[in-house]
């Protein structure tokens, strides 16, 4: 700028006509080079749009390429056909859901869908939730006004659709073998109205017309039913002999409201012989080896009484049982069924259980197969326990679990009869607030020499978020001392507790973390007491606050070990997993597992369908 | 020690018992009897039997798989097979699609069975918990429904 120009820039007097004009002449060249630049800047910008939108597009065109390129499509049906196997789920049925195989599959593209619906194997597994929603008395608040077969009911329209979708589902399973689950919930919330009622449960009739001509191809049946709706199935099943390839069965007959509350009489009031001749067919089936029998109520007023063990097939490898079998019962179930290899039930005595030691005469029933047996015990009297523990024999039984709910206060456990005989017993599950001290250290007296495995709380050890799991909680001092399993380098053998123990597991764990470290360390240390094995894995959920990082300690004597020179071996492979505080369940967050969740599909907190009672098999088939 | 050569012309020399993993390989071994003759696969490259290579000899002492596939196991066992892979084997799987399903056609060519279900294995997990549009964009497939279709598709499917 002109000196004199800059003078005036410094201050705020008016310029002169004169000066105006100069200042505007020397703007122009300013100004007309500012406007080349913005014209180059757009004949830039248009260009590099240009150049965007080629590439775009030239993109686009690769991505056309790599689509053809795409290396699943050169994959044969047969193998894609085995990826598909893979994605079913493996510990249920499929649900009947676009979200998960083999529905999810048929929506990708043609190819797939046309591989999933021509392989019936993808379609073997179903699971079936439906209710009575549809029926005008079952509906919860506008179910007045709809008659039942109204398209304005939309739980029947919904139900109806599904009845529709099942029927094509069988159809695409060709003629494999089936595993069918069957939840059935019943929606009632009032009283049923005189004279008002169709009780014709034609959906329900319509499911029961679907499913029960393919009995001939079900393999595994799981029914958690209203008895009524069972005794219904049976009865549409075309003959009694018609279930030739069922290996497994699981039954759930739970109590329906169908209740006239003014008479207080049952509507389903099926009787206990109706029920067996029901139960029959599947009972007694040529293949039937896994029972699962969990509440079997005929109505809300009556459970059926008795298990109908004479109904069992004699091959029966796995039986469950949240029924009670008096004692009688269950030897009378072990003399039926000498191939058990899985058992679990509650025993409680009746007034015509036997009592005492057996005769010399009495041959006891040995069940010479059976690896695991659970019994949750409920007897009061002891010539009663005696009696049962003594009249049966399980040699070669690899784990026992055992509970007696409310045991406290015996100190004399008839169950160290059977367990003393038991010489191959390598895991024991017990719950320590089922006894007092005296009796628990009987227990493990008895056990003593060949234990490896002892787990003290209710398996499994955490549910989905790591929290301890719930159990009855003793007000009194806990009844299990960690101290009696300490070991130290002067030890006796004889004095040793479990000396074979490699796995321990405990919830809630009431020991402080320093007898848990000298529990650890005793049975890790280089000069172990000759015959005591050393710990592979320890696993507790603490119900105490941490005091001494126990994983820290461990870790510097490993250090140490390893810097003079004499790594632990032991130490070293030790599986450690100590859980102290939870966290608090947080919303949902305990149900979020993969895949549909819904409410509406009846799945249980860890994915499954059977919420009930069964043979845990991943805690049962290790000793297979 | 049998010499193996690929498509490309790479010659292999591996071990008997490795190499026999192949029941293509073990078949034709039997046929030709004892030769020093190089067997050719025509349909694998050298990159790709590199891999195949890897996890044969890694594999090499595993159990010979069962002929189960439609119920007879346990569900555990089934469970066991069809979920749990070794860190290793989850290492080994973690390369680009393509390569993935080359092994699987190199696998089901040769006939190794435990390789073939494991790499069918790792691509089920790959799908496991997407929707039908995520599995789409992981696999470069065209949705090649008509809209009527996918609306017929989606509609008959609908049960509630």
């Amino acid at each position: 700028m002109e000196p004199h120009l800059i003078h005036l820039l410094n201050s705020n007097e008016a310029l002169e006509e004169r000066a105006i004009r100069e200042v505007k002449e020397l703007l122009k060249g300013p100004l007309k080079k500012l406007d080349d630049i913005d014209a180059e800047t757009a004949a830039l910008q248009a260009r590099l749009k240009l150049l965007e939108e080629r590439r775009l597009e030239i993109n686009g065109s690769i991505a056309d390429y790599y689509t053809l390129l795409s290396p699943i499509r050169q994959l044969p049906h047969d193998i894609l056909y085995e990826i598909f196997c893979y994605l079913l789920p493996i510990h249920r049925n499929s649900l009947i859901s676009a979200s998960e195989a083999p529905l999810l599959l048929t929506h990708v593209c043609r190819k797939w869908r046309s591989v999933a619906l021509s392989s019936p194997r993808l379609w073997s597994r179903l699971h079936i939730t439906f209710s009575d929603a549809y029926r005008p008395d079952r509906a919860p608040v506008h179910g007045y006004g709809y008659t039942p077969n109204s398209s304005g009911n939309p739980a029947f329209v919904a139900l109806k659709r599904r009845c529709d979708v099942v029927k094509e589902w069988l159809r695409r399973s060709g003629r494999h073998p089936l595993s069918i689950s069957i939840y059935y919930r019943s929606t009632a919330v009032q009283p049923l109205l005189f004279g008002m009622v169709n009780r014709a449960d034609n959906l329900t009739r319509e499911l029961l017309e679907i499913v029960t001509p393919t009995c001939e191809r079900w393999r595994s049946l799981e029914l958690c039913i209203p008895a009524d709706v069972f005794r219904q199935l049976r009865m549409m099943m075309p003959s009694s002999d018609s279930c030739q390839l069922l290996t497994s069965v699981k039954l759930n007959f739970y109590p329906r409201p169908d209740h006239d509350f003014i008479s207080g009489v049952a509507l389903a009031n099926l009787t206990q012989s109706e029920i067996e001749s029901s139960l029959d067919v599947f009972l007694n089936a040529p293949q039937v080896q896994k029972l699962t029998l969990e509440r079997l109520y005929l109505s809300q007023l009556s459970t059926v009484e008795r298990v109908p063990y004479p109904l069992f097939n004699h091959n029966l490898t796995h039986f469950c049982s949240r029924m009670i079998l008096s004692f009688s019962e269950s030897l009378g179930l072990f003399r039926h069924c000498p191939g058990l290899v899985h058992c679990k039930v509650h025993v409680a005595q009746r007034q015509d259980d036997p009592s005492g030691a057996p005769g010399d005469a009495y041959s006891p029933v040995i069940l010479s197969r059976l690896l695991t047996l659970s019994i949750s015990e409920h007897g009061i009297e002891k010539g009663a326990l005696d009696y049962f523990y003594s009249s049966f024999q399980a040699p070669s039984l690899k784990w026992m679990d055992y509970r007696k709910p409310y045991g406290v206060g015996w100190s004399h456990l008839p169950v160290r009869v059977l367990i003393e005989t038991c010489h191959q017993l390598q895991k024991l599950t017990i719950d320590p607030n089922d006894f007092n001290e005296r009796s628990l250290l009987q227990i493990l007296e008895t056990v003593s020499s060949n234990l490896k495995h002892l787990v003290l709380g209710k398996e499994p050890l955490q549910s989905l978020n790591n929290h301890p799991v719930e159990t009855r909680r003793s007000n009194s001092t806990p009844s299990f001392d960690l101290s009696w399993l300490l070991v130290n380098p002067w030890s006796m053998l004889y004095n040793v507790l479990l000396p074979k123990l490699e796995i321990f597991e405990w919830s809630p764990g009431s020991a402080n973390d320093k007898t848990v470290l000298h529990f650890i360390t005793g049975r890790l240390r280089p000069l172990i007491p000759p015959g005591v094995a050393p710990l592979k894995k320890v696993h507790i959920i603490f119900d105490i606050s941490q005091k001494i990082d126990i994983a820290q300690e461990l870790g510097r004597l490993k250090r140490d070990a390893r810097e003079s020179g004499s790594q632990n071996a032991h130490l070293e492979e030790l599986e450690l997993r100590l859980i102290y505080s939870p966290t608090p369940t947080k919303g949902n967050d305990r149900f979020s597992v993969p895949g549909p969740s819904s409410s509406s599909l009846r799945l249980s907190s860890d994915n499954r369908t059977w919420g009930g009672l069964e043979i845990d098999e991943s805690l049962t088939d290790i000793y297979n | 020690m049998v010499i193996l050569i690929t498509s490309d012309n790479v010659k292999y020399v591996v071990e008997k018992d490795v190499a026999e993993l192949s029941v293509l390989v073990k078949n034709m071994l039997e046929d030709i009897g004892p030769s020093d003759e190089p067997i050719p696969l025509h349909n694998v490259t050298s990159t790709v039997f590199n891999k195949v290579l890897e996890y044969c000899i890694y594999h090499r002492n595993d159990p010979p798989p069962s002929d189960d596939d439609e119920g007879c196991a346990s569900p555990l066992h089934k469970y066991l097979a069809s979920h749990i892979c070794s860190e290793w084997d989850q290492r080994f799987f973690d390369v680009d699609q393509a390569l993935l399903f080359d092994i699987i056609l190199a696998a089901n060519y040769l006939d190794i069975k435990t390789l073939l279900d494991d790499a069918c294995k790792a691509v089920a997990h790959l799908i496991q918990g997407k929707s039908t549009e995520e599995i789409r964009g992981i696999f470069n497939i065209v949705n090649d429904f008509t809209p009527e279709e996918e609306a017929r598709v989606k509609k008959e499917n609908v049960s509630s």
